[in-house]
């Protein structure tokens, strides 16, 4: 352990083996596409907005300003040395390590001129379209700068754009933010969250909270959406995985309080991501499926990359599972979902399992019905929606029972690729968290399983498919893993 | 002009459809097939007895010993075709509605024909009559002095022109492009369930694979002698014979004609199956019989289906990469849109058979082909019916081919690349193809040659194991031969099946002559003789589908198939974009 590096999180294991080792290069490239927003503070309302306001009001509203997140760069506030990191190294860590910081640079890169270029022409430029700027910068959708995919940038374009995705983007509401000035004030420990929310604070305390501001961008909505016109342009594919991205990220803030009072804080991390990505995935399913027109129909980025993404092959894999040549819906963010929900404590949830059942029947169809698609994604959404919000307050797992999942999910086959990383990733929170729990838990054999499972889901070199992935192999690696995990149990 | 105007006519008659070849019957019933039966007998010794510039005499031995059409049925039999038909869920492949008799049986399928033996002309593959008509009312003509005579008599009588390069091209195109009027359509479920990918064609190489055998008009002797020693009497002949009244640039017009044949059949197949309200569904659309789909009424729900059928393969199936060339390419329309197939297009956009003007009104035509491909995933399909009805109208109004296509100028066309251009696998290999096919003719020398043969076997044209598969096919017939002996009890004959016989074959089915050999050419007559005596028997291929000799064609198939999917994955376009920057330099200078 002494050779951690500070943004690994001491003590959530994190750092043993999380999925930065798999390091398949399009989580990686999918990280570096994300976003958070600046601290740089966004005061008050814009300015159409103003004849509107109660003419009660005790002061004047400051203008409409954007800050950088320099302004949270003090050495005495966020901007401290590492030395005592993370507390108060908030911003350096950003600045130093985190890759967010280079959101907007990377437009400035050929690779993304490429893409802009591919779609919409020579005279295109990526630091202007609004569609880059929304995941690429803080709200920098909303800059003067973006006003169209061709026009010439700013010869200085704002540091609010320069520094990519800064502390605002995560920690304001999108509404725009004035509690920079009040944050360090007295009154704040005792604010309500609600009253820190009308000053565009946005709280991130709770894992649902924080899922579903890295599934903004990382997931995408209907006005951020990689969909597959964008990924054949040259974007990496976004596959959201909300634990290991978290673990990965580096983080700037300490879970050790937390791991205190939640232990299981690795599998319930992993359940919540998995609940909500599904959650935005689906409303993202809906919005593409639904009436506007610009979506492109049927949405290749909902189906499983690798399906089509493989070369011709004399021989058929997965004879009989469906008609050949149709397409697969892609299961990244379904894969054993009930699992995720259930993550031992025996909720059963009929309406996950019929609606996504209806789901993937539906979009097997060569032409899936957009209208029907469009209503079961956004009823199924909604649902899990209600369920994830359950997830922060419901009882902190045992030991044992993070045994029986480790079990119970070694002991299901793997149909491919995506279903084999999420059962890794899977498998890995349930290890940590069943150490965390119990230290004697802790097994060397499991461990180096584990290990090999990720190894089998590297790329090759050069490559962004899994051209030696098998799920055959992967699958009898579980299955001894299950024996092991079996035979361990049975011993007294 | 004038002259060729009827010709054109008939090409359209002929060659779209069976159909009007029933219209053109002279009697209410149509046509019968006699089968292959009635040919070998003529069509294999070639004895001497007959002299003709114009035919080889040894078709038959031929097509059964080394053209893979004469097993076009025995595949379904195979064990990827058994395969293939348990993943769409049919118990017999060969039953008509798993929609592959239309190419791998046409002579027992095309419902405008009259089958007496309907059980032996489809167990033939694609036979003699697949492509020459079907002979009933030619047959007693034929091999009189007075059938001599111009194509568009021997239509009447519904011997198709095969001399023609665009009605040949057409002939060819109609199952290796396919004709969705006709049911033969490849769909995208096929070729999941194991259908090997339709390779690119160039007709005249791919004649050259089949093995062809017929005389292109390079090769007839007349033709060498015409500015010299030839006589006006045979110059008549061949005018009959070939329509033509110079000597032929014959592989040129071939490779041109080709180009345009490939690229109206694709638009025309594209047409044919947008058009929904076609009466003809279950011809057009095999797709209807897949397992789950039966209770579809819509063809609209189906169209992704039936678009992925022509869209371009290597477009989606591709391992994805870094650096990936085609995003630094670009893309001519909408990313992340599924294209038609490419290679169709590739000669026909560099101008190969082309005049002066033609290629910009082409190009217009083909931009909205492609915008209705962009604009949706899939393409919008009523946008993309009407487009290419028209390209595909655009294209056939060039079929009396230009005056470029000579070798040369075919040449030149194909070596000048637009600077940025990187080609996928079948559109190298087409413009390959047909670099090869003129190069001879335009006299560009052994540098050009030496350039190009090392990508014959890169771009899969010319390989090992397309050369095993004709090998295993000769010795399958062969131990076939030597099984049916010619006389209950008499001792059954033995052939050899050593390299330098067959390669004497080989010689012999190119050229009609025997080898110097005499034991050889002892050997090979008698061959032939059985051949002649039995051909029935091996036509049908009526043998245990465990026997080792056909195991080995299955296993040498299976090999060339791993062979060719490997080249594709292994293609690398910007060194063939390298290698055609430096052809210019390789030209003979103009």
């Amino acid at each position: 352990m002494k050779q951690t590096p500070l943004f690994l999180v001491p003590g959530t294991g994190t750092e043993r083996f999380m999925p930065h080792r798999i390091g398949f290069r399009c989580l990686a490239g999918a990280a570096l596409g994300g976003i958070l927003w600046i601290l740089g503070v966004l005061l008050v309302k814009p300015v159409n907005a103003e004849p509107r306001e109660p003419e009660t009001l005790p002061r004047p509203r400051p203008k409409l300003t954007w800050q950088a997140s320099t302004s949270c760069a003090s050495t005495a506030c966020h901007g401290g040395n590492v030395g005592t990191a993370p507390h108060g190294c908030e911003y350096t860590f950003w600045a130093s390590r985190d890759r967010h910081a280079n959101a907007y640079t990377v437009l400035l890169e050929e690779r993304s001129r490429i893409i802009e270029r591919n779609l919409h022409g020579d005279k295109a430029r990526p630091e202007t379209d609004p569609l880059c700027l929304r995941c690429h910068t803080t709200q920098g959708e909303l800059h003067e700068v973006a006003k169209g995919v061709d026009r010439k940038p700013a010869a200085q374009p704002p540091v609010t754009l320069l520094e990519g995705v800064g502390c605002d983007r995560c920690h304001s509401t999108r509404a725009g933010a004035r509690w920079i000035t009040e944050h360090y004030s007295r009154e704040w420990p005792s604010m309500s969250e609600a009253d820190r929310r009308t000053l565009g604070f946005r709280p991130l305390g709770n894992l649902v909270a924080q899922a579903r501001l890295c599934a903004e961008c990382h997931v995408g909505t209907r006005d951020a959406d990689v969909d597959h016109d964008l990924i054949a342009a040259g974007h990496p594919r976004l596959n959201f995985e909300f634990g290991s991205f978290r673990a990965n990220m580096p983080p700037h803030w300490d879970s050790r309080g937390k791991k205190v009072q939640q232990p299981d804080l690795e599998a319930r991390t992993w359940a919540i991501g998995r609940l909500v990505s599904a959650e935005f995935a689906l409303d993202l399913l809906a919005a593409r499926a639904g009436k506007d027109a610009r979506k492109p129909w049927p949405e290749f980025a909902e189906y499983d990359c690798y399906a089509c993404h493989q070369p011709l092959r004399d021989s058929v894999r997965n004879e009989g599972k469906r008609v050949p040549g149709t397409l697969v819906w892609s299961n990244w963010y379904t894969a054993d979902l009930d699992e995720a929900l259930s993550a031992g404590r025996k909720i059963e949830d009929r309406k996950l399992s019929s609606g996504l059942q209806a789901l993937r029947v539906a979009m097997g169809r060569p032409e899936p019905d957009r209208g029907a698609v469009a209503q079961q994604a956004a009823s199924l959404a909604a649902h899990l929606r209600n369920m994830s919000a359950k997830l922060p307050g419901a009882d902190t797992l045992t030991s044992g029972q993070a045994q029986d999942r480790l079990r119970a999910l070694t002991a299901r086959p793997v149909n491919d690729w995506e279903d084999a990383a999420q059962r890794y990733l899977a498998l890995a929170a349930l290890y940590h968290t069943g150490t965390d729990l119990d230290a004697g838990k802790a097994d060397a054999a499991t461990a180096a399983a584990l290990r090999r499972l990720a190894k089998q889901l590297n790329f090759a070199p050069g490559r962004d498919a899994p051209t030696t992935f098998d799920a055959r192999t992967f699958s009898e690696e579980l299955q001894k893993l299950h024996r092991h995990l079996e035979a361990a149990e049975s011993k007294p | 002009m004038t002259r060729l105007r009827p010709r054109i006519h008939l090409a359209f008659v002929l060659l779209l459809a069976a159909t009007p070849v029933r219209a053109q019957t002279p009697s209410a019933e149509p046509p019968r097939i006699r089968g292959a039966g009635d040919c070998l007998s003529c069509h294999t010794l070639r004895t001497g007895n007959y002299k003709s510039d114009f035919v080889l005499l040894n078709e038959f031995a031929t097509w059964r010993l080394s053209d893979p059409h004469s097993l076009a049925y025995v595949a379904l039999e195979s064990k990827r075709g058994r395969q293939i038909s348990r993943l769409l869920g049919f118990d017999d492949v060969t039953r008509p509605e798993a929609g592959c008799l239309g190419c791998h049986a046409p002579q027992a399928t095309e419902p405008t024909l009259r089958k007496e033996n309907a059980e032996v002309l489809r167990k033939e593959g694609v036979g003699c009559e697949s492509c020459h008509g079907a002979s009933e009312h030619w047959f007693g003509n034929h091999f009189d002095g007075a059938w001599r005579t111009a194509p568009k008599e021997k239509l009447k009588k519904q011997m198709y022109d095969v001399r023609d390069p665009v009605k040949k091209s057409e002939l060819c195109v109609s199952c290796h492009v396919g004709d969705a009027t006709r049911g033969r359509v490849v769909t995208h479920a096929m070729y999941a369930a194991g259908h090997p990918p339709l390779p690119s064609v160039e007709v005249a190489s791919f004649a050259e694979q089949m093995p062809y055998h017929w005389r292109h008009p390079g090769e007839v002797p007349l033709f060498k002698t015409w500015a010299g020693s030839a006589k006006p009497e045979e110059r008549k002949l061949a005018e009959q014979e070939y329509g033509l009244t110079s000597p032929p640039s014959s592989q040129a017009r071939l490779v041109a004609a080709s180009g345009l044949a490939v690229l109206s059949g694709e638009l025309d197949l594209v047409a044919g199956r947008c058009q929904f309200d076609a009466k003809d569904a279950a011809t057009r659309w095999p797709e209807k019989a897949l397992p789950g789909f039966r209770d579809i009424a819509e063809l609209p729900a189906l169209w992704p289906q039936i678009a992925m059928a022509h869209s371009d393969c290597a477009s989606c199936h591709h391992e994805l990469a870094h650096a990936s060339w085609r995003q630094v390419r670009g893309y001519p329309g909408r990313p992340g849109r599924v294209p038609l197939a490419e290679w169709p297009f590739t000669l026909t956009s560099r101008g190969v058979g082309l005049g002066a003007g033609d290629r910009e009104a082409l190009t217009k035509s083909f931009q909205k082909v492609f915008e209705a491909c962009s604009q949706r995933p899939f393409g919008d399909p009523a946008a993309l019916g009407m487009s290419a009805r028209m390209a595909g109208a655009e294209v056939r109004k060039r079929f009396p081919l230009s005056e470029q296509a000579d070798a040369k100028s075919l040449l030149q066309s194909l070596s000048t690349m637009p600077a940025e251009e990187y080609l996928n696998f079948d559109s190298a290999r087409q413009i390959l193809a047909a670099l090869r096919s003129v190069e001879g003719e335009a006299g560009a020398g052994d540098t050009l040659r030496k350039a190009l043969d090392p990508w014959a076997e890169k771009l899969d044209l010319e390989t090992p194991e397309k050369k095993a598969v004709r090998r295993a096919q000769q010795k399958l017939v062969i131990s076939l031969l030597q099984k049916v002996g010619s006389e209950p009890g008499a001792p059954r004959p033995t052939f050899p099946t050593d390299p330098a016989f067959l390669d004497a074959f080989d010689v012999y089915s190119r050229t009609g002559s025997f080898p110097q050999d005499a034991g050889r050419a002892d050997a090979l007559r008698r061959l032939l003789h059985a051949l002649t005596e039995n051909g029935g028997t091996p036509m049908t291929l009526e043998v245990a589908k465990d026997a080792p000799a056909r195991q080995e064609l299955e296993a040498a198939n299976e090999a060339r198939l791993r062979a060719s999917l490997r080249r594709a994955r292994d293609y690398d376009p910007r060194e063939f974009r390298a290698f055609l920057k430096k052809l210019p330099a390789l030209l003979p200078s103009r």
